[in-house]
């Protein structure tokens, strides 16, 4: 399988999970490292955390050497033990240093326990893998790590990563909008557009509630870099007063609105 | 580790319990040492922490995901604190980085017989003895005999697991408790003369509190016998034995207890 065909079946494996039965019986008729994992997805998708990592972890014993199963298995730590979840998602890399998507959930994880640095170059070595069109969710989370750091020029470099208008894939279409708003092409009043979000989500989580957190942590994230402390502050209330539970975006706004004193 | 043996070393990362603030202070300066995170991970462990024992594990993976003591040390870890998928996990791994080093094997075996998985178990002691030095053969036997017999309830296959060492063969000191209980499955000593405190004393490792954890050994060992000959009032007065001695983390009193409470000698 090429670095490419790869990647868009990781993609595909992040995005769609088979039922619990489904994937049970699929394991039962196979045991393959691809039908452990599917069962895993399928059981954390369910919000069943602890038999998900189970599910990995037994997956690991027929194939200790499963990137796919790290993959997953660091995923389900992410929420509950950092070096755990670190630990995994190295041994993917290890493993299978090309699938874009280990190296991006291990960003992840840095920049959400306060590891820019870590981040920012994971985030690189993310894009080295992955297809033009899928940069924006890198580079936005490239450009939010300096923003962390208070590095504003570093971020401003950052946006030169990527072309100011590729058609990108739906599931990352709030994060090439958040690029637009930092490249200053799109204005912050036109982020909160609900018929424009509902023609490029055809399948909105929770009537859009996902991609307005999204895209307000964006507005966050914004409003930092140009220095506009207050509108800042506005976003992050609004994020955590009505929160999308299990979103970086509600994670991290959470984090900086105690850090600010604002909850 | 140049002038140690592999089981020499092995024993050394086995028993090693530094102090958690001094490991601390060389990994200040060089927080990126795997073999400081292992050694982190064990004085955690010491000092009773599983959690952050997992934790100093896992960060010794960060920078050496390969290893086979921090996947070890990890699964161990994870064992004592209840995750017991993940610690297979670890301990399969560690078997398949170091596939000559029969003591992973053998912790992986514990950990499924402690979790019910008796075949798993069992199929794990055998792969240990093909591959372990002769005179470690006693702790795997003992660990089968026992098992076939009282978990499995198949005296005929406790009885040939008898016969995978030799019967004069001398364990290293650290296993006196289970080489007498080969003795006495063996039937090389007899009931009357099989616990022999000033022997312990003499014979097994000089460590504090040693002599207790070999008397809960073979106080197990003795029940197990008692079953194996059908003398159920002897079986229960040994299980009663171990049980005086308090060691909750060792082998011989999780099961002592597990069967006292089975034959209704004490309460849950």
């Amino acid at each position: 399988m090429t670095t490419i065909e790869k990647n868009k079946m990781m993609r595909d494996k992040l995005v769609n999970a088979p039922s619990v039965e489904d994937a049970k019986a699929n394991l039962e008729r196979e045991h393959t490292a691809s039908n452990w994992y599917d069962y895993g997805k399928a059981l954390s998708k369910a919000h069943r955390n602890q038999e998900a990592i189970d599910v990995y972890s037994q997956g690991l014993v027929e194939f200790p050497f499963s990137a796919l199963l790290y993959f997953g298995r660091g995923c389900r730590y992410m929420s509950v033990s950092f070096e755990q979840a670190i630990a995994d998602f190295t041994m993917a890399i290890r493993i299978e240093e090309d699938v874009n998507l280990y190296w991006y959930y291990r960003a992840v994880t840095y920049n959400t326990h306060g590891l820019y640095r870590e981040a920012i170059a994971d985030f690189r070595q993310a894009m080295k893998y992955a297809q033009p069109e899928d940069h924006y969710s890198m580079v936005d989370w490239i450009f939010t790590s300096y923003v962390d750091l208070g590095d504003m020029e570093g971020a401003r470099r950052a946006l030169d990563l990527v072309p100011d208008d590729l058609e990108v894939p739906d599931m990352d279409w709030d994060y090439k909008c958040r690029v637009r708003l930092y490249k200053g092409i799109l204005k912050p009043e036109d982020m909160l557009n609900e018929d424009e979000i509902r023609k490029h989500v055809p399948d909105p989580k929770d009537d859009l509630l996902l991609d307005i957190v999204t895209l307000r942590f964006g507005m966050f994230v914004y409003y930092t870099y140009i220095g506009d402390t207050q509108k800042a502050n506005e976003q992050l209330l609004a994020i955590v007063n009505k929160p999308y539970e299990g979103a970086f975006a509600t994670t991290k706004a959470r984090a900086y609105a105690e850090e600010r004193g604002l909850i | 580790m140049n002038t140690m043996t592999k089981d020499e070393y092995m024993r050394y990362k086995l028993i090693m319990s530094p102090d958690v603030g001094e490991v601390q202070a060389k990994l200040e300066k060089t927080p990126d040492d795997p073999e400081l995170w292992y050694e982190m991970g064990m004085a955690q462990s010491a000092a009773g922490d599983n959690d952050a024992a997992v934790k100093a594990f896992s960060k010794g993976l960060f920078y050496a995901p390969f290893d086979a003591f921090l996947h070890f040390g990890r699964g161990r870890k994870m064992n004592s604190a209840g995750q017991f998928w993940p610690a297979i996990a670890e301990l399969t791994l560690a078997c398949r980085l170091d596939s000559t080093e029969w003591t992973f094997l053998y912790y992986r075996a514990t950990s499924y017989n402690l979790h019910g998985m008796y075949e798993e178990s069992c199929k794990d002691f055998r792969d240990c003895i093909s591959i372990a030095k002769v005179g470690d053969g006693c702790a795997l036997v003992h660990w089968l005999f026992t098992t076939y017999l009282l978990e499995l309830n198949d005296p005929k296959r406790a009885q040939e697991s008898l016969s995978l060492i030799p019967r004069d063969v001398v364990a290293p000191k650290m296993d006196y408790g289970y080489e007498r209980n080969f003795r006495l499955y063996t039937g090389q000593v007899s009931k009357e003369d099989f616990i022999d405190i000033p022997d312990i004393e003499k014979n097994s490792l000089p460590l504090p509190g040693r002599v207790d954890l070999e008397l809960v050994t073979m106080y197990y060992g003795l029940f197990a016998y008692c079953i194996f000959t059908g003398d159920e009032e002897g079986a229960d007065k040994a299980l009663l034995e171990a049980l005086k001695i308090r060691i909750p983390n060792a082998f011989g009193y999780m099961k002592a207890r597990k069967f006292a409470i089975q034959r209704g000698l004490i309460q849950e």
